[in-house]
């Protein structure tokens, strides 16, 4: 279990730029994610699906000790989780390509389908130049960027990430519409 | 793009985003062309990604599919490898010191019931046993708390088969290896009862050494026939797979065919775009070689070799498919065995042209031969089950069997090796398994034999299948046929052996094989299977003796299955049984009409299959029965020609489908070995029998039978030999016997070879039999112990005993103890079984004890009547002619030595009269002549000792009596003619007469003309050829006391000295030459007393006519004190000579009253005859 006022620490520090900071949260995150889903298969209840919201709220809980749920960094923390969800699923997608290519014999063991559906995860070759259009992305429209992670990586609804991101759901709508569309023209 | 730029193109987009139609483009025109352009692109992207990124690429849904991160026992459940109908996979790590990364493989919840909880733990169980390098291993298992069972099985990290020879872009060789190890596996698990069913590239995982591991096999175990409860890849599905039928290891085979097309031609054998389960079910594939024509010929004929729609057709297991490969690898030429057999009969078609139209007609049979095999597969999912592993390949052996036999009649040695080695190979694989096959190899391995008709083998393969699975019906059933078939072999065979050894055989057949084979064929019948119970129970009723239902079922089996030429065996088989039955009972008319039955089933079902060795060879044991049965039946069918004929041309039928058949070698030997016993016999006959049984002993020379039948026919041809010749091929038979008892210690060997020794000891005569009679003795002691309860040989053993006493007692030494060795024998033999031989050799040895006795002057009458009441318990339930002889005789001679102790012989005489009577009248002996005549003659001694006794003791009818005895001895002089046995009789007849009417005081003159007549015709004959009648009872010496006792009645009557003198100088010739002393003594005894009456009566002295009497009377009594007549003779002499005025008058009294006393006192009958002298001798003594 990590220690909570690290992970505050370390979500201070990436909120303040530092991209190692991220790093080192990304096991945290992964391992707690890996904590919820064995907790959720105690009961064996079928059909247990999260809201990603619920999940990551969960998450921030036992990552930061912060029971009360009125946490005014949850932004932050959206942000670095559905940064390190992109992560991941770029890492599971090379890995994917190796295996393809049969230069990697195995996923790796802790892959993440097993914490999430992974019912549509595209083609490693798409994720991946997706991936790279998302950081040029970033680099024009930090923003834009953010609210595609939020909608596409972590799966939050419109008004989810009006919230989160403090503007309006309409703008919203029409970020991810125009972030949208420059992303399928840039993959052509 | 830079940031502010991009804000810029962004509002631009906004903005023509709202707008629509002629707007849009008016706005656009008004933009700069480079911003036009980007926007224009932008916007037509927004209609072409309205789906792009429109699900989230993650959604937090888990808990109805995954247990990650979940503990099960020391597990970790790490990731999910697959989720399939039966559960999921999981990659988990073991917790303990040992940091194992497993597979995990969780049952689905909604499974867990009962029946699938066991067919989970079966799987678990099977695979445990699954060590092999190319399978994934089963490491634990368990439940979960929430009750879910689980496996952990060996976690296989690798690349799916056919992407790893992809990207390694191996060569054809390495690409095979790699295939061979996966046929290793797969073949392993076949072993061990596991059918895969779902082999793909993906359930063949390459790790980084390069190894093959075959994984999932999902819960595919051999005994579970239920197909649907699990997903096969259509892809690779083999035809009955797809149709849904219960699958057996073919199946396997056939997806590897598909998996070694794809690996070596890198696609599906099926054409694009069609669908794979129709495209297979169809048949319908692109040979390899069109795809690529560089694949080598073998390969691809391997391939399609795997590919076959039928099974049968397909290797045989993964190991033959493998071994090919590897044989090609070589460079050598394959196997690929399933063509060898249809060319080698296409072949003989081609050959052999008229027989190929038959062969047209087994075709098709083989046809329905084949429906009814797959039929039956279909039908009973239960066999499958079990023989899934060898089952194939035992319907295999079967099938082609069926066919083989069902050819024109052929040699099939060649095709029968064929499948013999099969057989052998199947052997070799189940004894490697172990006991973990054990059930299903043997099973499979007995059908084999079955098939092969190899019913011994079969009957131990399957017994060991049944001792595994006592509760499989199949296996039981399988028995059961095997027990029924070698149980209508060994009554078959026990009916060719002679009366008393057949019963025995009979009995051990139905306890070892009918009463087993009918427990089993009930047990499998109440399981029910199908079409092949109505055989099943036809079977079953003939081994209850229902014939009627018997011969119904086999009926009803063939109008449904025409070509079972089974159902035609079991027929014949039936009629056989039930003929035997009727023989038995005496209903001779029905025997043989249903022995005619069986020979017409066994005919049929030849016709059928013609190549069907076992059916020529039932035919020819049934016709060898038949002659036994002619034989020795009175009333006769057929020809005994005819019957060896037939059996015989069997025989030769048999030869052909394979000319090295020691049975049926074998059994013509034994043909004309039975031809041989009857009167008819011929030399060529011997010879040929003889010729045959050494070829049985060349062909199979572990035989112990053969040996048997070749001394049985040595020992038979050997009657046809003389001296040396003899004696060698006597000796030659002595040594095969041996050999034969050696190999199998049995009862007929030994019995047959003291036969040998006895005539042996015949042969050596009266040199030194002695030392063959002690082999004889030892060889019968061995049948003895071999079978304690048969009697033969014990029967033997009196007789071999009894011809040794005779040869003791013929050279001057004492022969008593030997008769005594007989006699205890024969009653052993007797008691254990009323048999003939057992009966006879008893009475022949305890008459002879009562005349040894007799002859010792001992009382024999114990002897007599203990052969009386044997000979009278024999024919109670035998009837045979000597039975009648000696039981007679035995009654006789009762009668004579009970006279001597007072017991009224009359009695006695009736009924030995009566037992000749009723041997003369006994249908049953069909009798020749001669034996009539001797009968006859024994009747009329009987008759005529009950006449002399009745004159004797004053009875009357005796001129009745006398009349009857003519009547037999003329009619026995007919019967033999060459015997002077009848006329000698006569003339004691006509003397009988003569004296009894002499003691009436009527003139015996007639009689003894009538005497004397036959004894002027008698004598010539004598003095020409005296050694003929050396050994018959009325030898020269009876024949002159004949003459003697004539001229004594004659003087007596015409009171002739003459004739006295005549009676005394014949009586001394007859002294001099071999003459019964007793019967001398008394002739000579009676003329004394007569010619003194006489003498008396013209007042000679007597002296000279009684001197010379009392001299023999007394030589005889020193030996033979107990003659009571010849010692009242004796005294009524001394009472006689005592009238003469003599000295010794008082003296001779004394002596004649002691006589008489002692001998009215010992046979108070002489009363009759002597009582009046012994009245006067006591009064002469007492008045003085």
């Amino acid at each position: 279990m990590a220690d909570p006022s690290d992970v505050t620490q370390l979500l201070m520090e990436w909120n303040q730029g530092d991209q190692g900071a991220l790093d080192r949260l990304m096991p945290l995150v992964y391992d707690t994610l890996h904590q919820i889903a064995r907790a959720r298969f105690a009961d064996e209840r079928e059909g247990n699906t999260l809201q990603p919201t619920a999940l990551i709220g969960e998450l921030y809980v036992r990552l930061t000790g912060d029971s009360h749920r009125n946490w005014k960094s949850r932004s932050h923390f959206f942000g670095a989780v559905s940064e390190i969800m992109r992560r991941i699923l770029v890492d599971n997608a090379r890995r994917r390509r190796a295996a393809k290519r049969g230069m990697d014999k195995m996923a790796t063991p802790r892959e993440l389908k097993d914490i999430l559906a992974m019912d549509h995860l595209p083609d490693p070759d798409i994720l991946l130049a997706l991936d790279s259009a998302l950081s040029d992305l970033k680099a024009m429209d930090p923003r834009q960027a953010r609210i595609v992670e939020l909608k596409y990586f972590v799966g939050l609804s419109i008004a989810e990430i009006a919230e989160m991101v403090e503007i309006s759901e309409r703008t919203v709508k029409h970020e991810w519409k125009t972030a949208r569309a420059w992303l399928y023209r840039r993959l052509q | 793009m830079r940031p502010e730029e991009w804000q810029r193109i962004k509002e631009l987009y906004a903005e023509a985003d709202q707008l629509t139609g002629e707007d849009r483009e008016n706005y656009l025109n008004a933009l700069s062309p480079s911003d036009a352009e980007e926007v224009r692109s932008l916007l037509k992207a927004t209609d072409q990604s309205e789906d792009f990124l429109s699900k989230p690429v993650t959604s937090f849904s888990f808990g109805n599919q995954t247990l990650v991160g979940r503990r099960i026992g020391r597990y970790e459940i790490i990731s999910m490898l697959g989720a399939g109908g039966m559960g999921e996979v999981y990659e988990a790590e073991r917790t303990d010191a040992f940091r194992q990364q497993v597979a995990l493989k969780l049952l689905r919840r909604g499974l867990v019931v009962p029946e699938m909880l066991k067919r989970f733990h079966l799987e678990r169980q099977i695979l445990a046993d699954l060590e092999h390098p190319n399978i994934a291993r089963v490491i634990d298992g368990g439940t979960t708390e929430g009750g879910r069972p689980y496996l952990v099985m060996e976690l296989v990290r690798g690349e799916a088969v056919d992407q790893f020879c992809e990207h390694h872009e191996l060569p054809l060789k390495r690409r095979l290896e790699l295939f061979r190890e996966v046929c290793s596996a797969v073949f392993f698990a076949h072993q061990h009862r596991v059918i895969h069913r779902d082999i793909k590239p993906s359930n063949v995982l390459v790790t980084n050494e390069g190894r093959p591991k075959l994984i999932d096999f999902g819960i595919a175990h051999a005994d579970d026939s239920d197909t649907h409860t699990r997903a096969m890849t259509p892809r690779y599905a083999s035809p009955e797979q797809i149709r849904g039928e219960p699958l057996t290891t073919s199946s396997d085979i056939y997806t590897l065919g598909v998996l070694l097309y794809e690996l070596i031609t890198g696609r599906s054998p099926y054409r694009e775009n069609t669908n794979p389960s129709v495209e297979a079910v169809a048949g319908r594939r692109i040979p390899v070689r069109k795809v690529d024509p560089h694949v080598p010929s073998d390969v691809a004929f391997i391939v399609e070799t795997c590919l076959k729609q039928d099974p049968v057709e397909r290797y045989g297991s993964a190991r033959d498919l493998a071994d090919d490969l590897k044989l090609f690898m070589q460079s050598r030429p394959i196997k690929a065995r399933p063509a060898t057999l249809p060319y080698i009969i296409s072949r003989r078609l081609k050959r052999n042209r008229p027989a190929a139209i038959i062969g047209g007609v087994a075709l098709i049979a083989l046809m329905i031969t084949l429906g009814w095999v797959w039929q039956e597969r279909a039908r009973n999912a239960e066999r499958i089950r079990l023989a899934a592993l060898f089952g194939r390949r035992a319907e295999s052996i079967e099938a082609t069997t069926r066919f083989i036999k069902m050819l024109p009649r052929h040699d099939v040695r060649e095709e029968m090796q064929l499948q013999l080695q099969k057989v052998n190979e199947l052997k070799k694989q189940v004894d490697e398994m172990g006991p973990r096959g054990m059930v299903s190899g043997y099973f499979a391995l007995g059908r084999g034999y079955l098939a092969m008709g190899d019913y011994q083998a079969a009957r131990e393969a399957l017994s060991k299948a049944y001792k595994g699975a006592p509760d499989d019906p199949e296996i039981a059933l399988a028995l059961g046929r095997t027990l029924s078939r070698l149980y209508q072999e060994k009554a078959q065979e026990a009916e060719m052996l002679d009366a008393e050894e057949k019963k025995q055989a009979l009995d051990r057949a139905r306890r070892e094989y009918r009463e087993p084979a009918l427990t089993l064929l009930t047990f499998a019948e109440q399981a029910g299977t199908g079409e092949m119970s109505v055989f099943t129970r036809a079977l079953m009723a003939f081994h209850e003796k229902r014939y009627e239902d018997a011969l119904t079922g086999a009926d009803r089996y063939l109008d449904k299955n025409p070509w079972s030429f089974e159902a035609d065996r079991l027929k014949g088989a039936i009629y056989m049984d039930r003929a035997n039955g009727y023989r038995l009972r005496g209903e001779k008319e029905k025997a043989w009409a249903d022995y005619a039955e069986a020979g017409k089933a066994f005919r049929h079902a030849n016709i059928i299959a013609p190549s069907v060795k076992s059916l020529y060879l039932a035919r020819a044991r049934l016709d060898l029965n038949l002659m036994q049965f002619y034989l020795y039946s009175s009333r006769q069918k057929g020809s005994l020609n005819d019957y060896y004929q037939d059996g015989y041309q069997a025989c030769v039928q048999a030869l052909e489908i394979d000319p090295t058949d020691c049975d049926a070698l074998r059994l013509r030997a034994l043909l004309g070995y039975r031809l041989s016993e009857s009167d008819s016999q011929s030399d060529q006959v011997i010879e040929k029998s003889l010729a045959d049984a050494r070829a049985s002993v060349a062909a199979c020379p572990d035989d112990d039978q053969n040996y048997l039948a070749l001394g049985l026919a040595q020992l038979r041809a050997s009657s046809k030999r003389k001296g040396e010749e003899k004696a060698a091929l006597l000796h030659e038979a002595n040594e095969n016997l041996e050999h034969a008892a050696s190999l199998l210690p049995s009862y007929r060997a030994y019995n047959a070879r003291g036969m040998t020794m006895l005539e042996l000891a015949d042969v050596a005569g009266k040199n030194s039999p002695l030392e063959y009679w002690d082999e004889a003795i030892r060889s019968f002691t061995a049948a003895t112990r071999e079978e304690p309860e048969l009697n033969g040989a014990l029967a033997n053993l009196s007789k071999t005993h009894f011809d040794r006493a005779e040869y003791l007692i013929g050279r001057g030494r004492d022969g008593l103890p030997d008769i005594e060795e007989s006699i205890a024998h024969g009653r052993k033999a007797f008691n254990k079984n009323k048999t003939v031989s057992a009966s006879s050799a008893t009475l022949v040895a305890l008459i002879t004890k009562g005349r040894i006795l007799e002859e010792r002057g001992l009382s024999a009458l114990d002897e007599y009547q203990t052969a009386a009441t044997i000979g009278e318990q024999s024919l109670e339930s035998l009837s045979h002619y000597t039975l009648y002889l000696l039981g007679g005789t035995a009654v006789r001679f009762q009668a004579r030595a009970g006279w001597h102790q007072g017991i009224d012989p009359l009695p006695l005489l009736e009924k030995s009269k009566s037992i000749f009577e009723q041997g003369l009248k006994d249908p049953k002996l069909n009798l020749k002549p001669r034996r009539m005549g001797t009968l006859k003659v024994n009747l009329a001694i009987s008759a005529m000792a009950f006449a002399n006794y009745s004159i004797e003791l004053n009875r009357d009818g005796i001129p009745q009596i006398l009349d009857r005895v003519e009547q037999y001895l003329v009619e026995a002089r007919r019967d033999r003619a060459d015997d002077n046995n009848p006329s000698a009789f006569l003339v004691e007849t006509h003397l009988i007469r003569a004296e009894y009417l002499l003691r009436k005081g009527e003139d015996p003159l007639p009689s003894v003309r009538k005497a004397r007549t036959i004894l002027e015709q008698l004598k010539p004959v004598l003095e020409k050829t005296p050694a003929v009648f050396a050994n018959q009872p009325n030898g020269p010496g009876q024949i002159l006391l004949l003459e003697a006792r004539a001229s004594v009645i004659a003087g007596r009557y015409r009171g002739s000295d003459r004739e006295f003198n005549t009676a005394a100088s014949v009586l001394d010739a007859t002294a001099q030459i071999e003459v019964n002393e007793a019967a001398h003594t008394l002739s000579k005894g009676e003329w004394a007393r007569w010619y003194a009456v006489y003498l008396n009566g013209i007042k000679r002295p007597v002296a000279t006519a009684i001197e010379p009497g009392l001299a023999v009377l007394d030589t005889l009594l020193i030996s033979r004190p107990g003659n009571t007549e010849a010692r009242a003779l004796r005294g009524t002499l001394y009472l006689m000579l005592a009238r003469d005025d003599r000295e010794d008058s008082s003296e001779l009294l004394r002596k004649a009253v002691a006589d008489l006393d002692r001998a009215l006192k010992d046979n108070p009958l002489l009363v009759a005859s002597y009582g009046a002298d012994h009245q006067k001798a006591r009064q002469s003594i007492s008045a003085p």
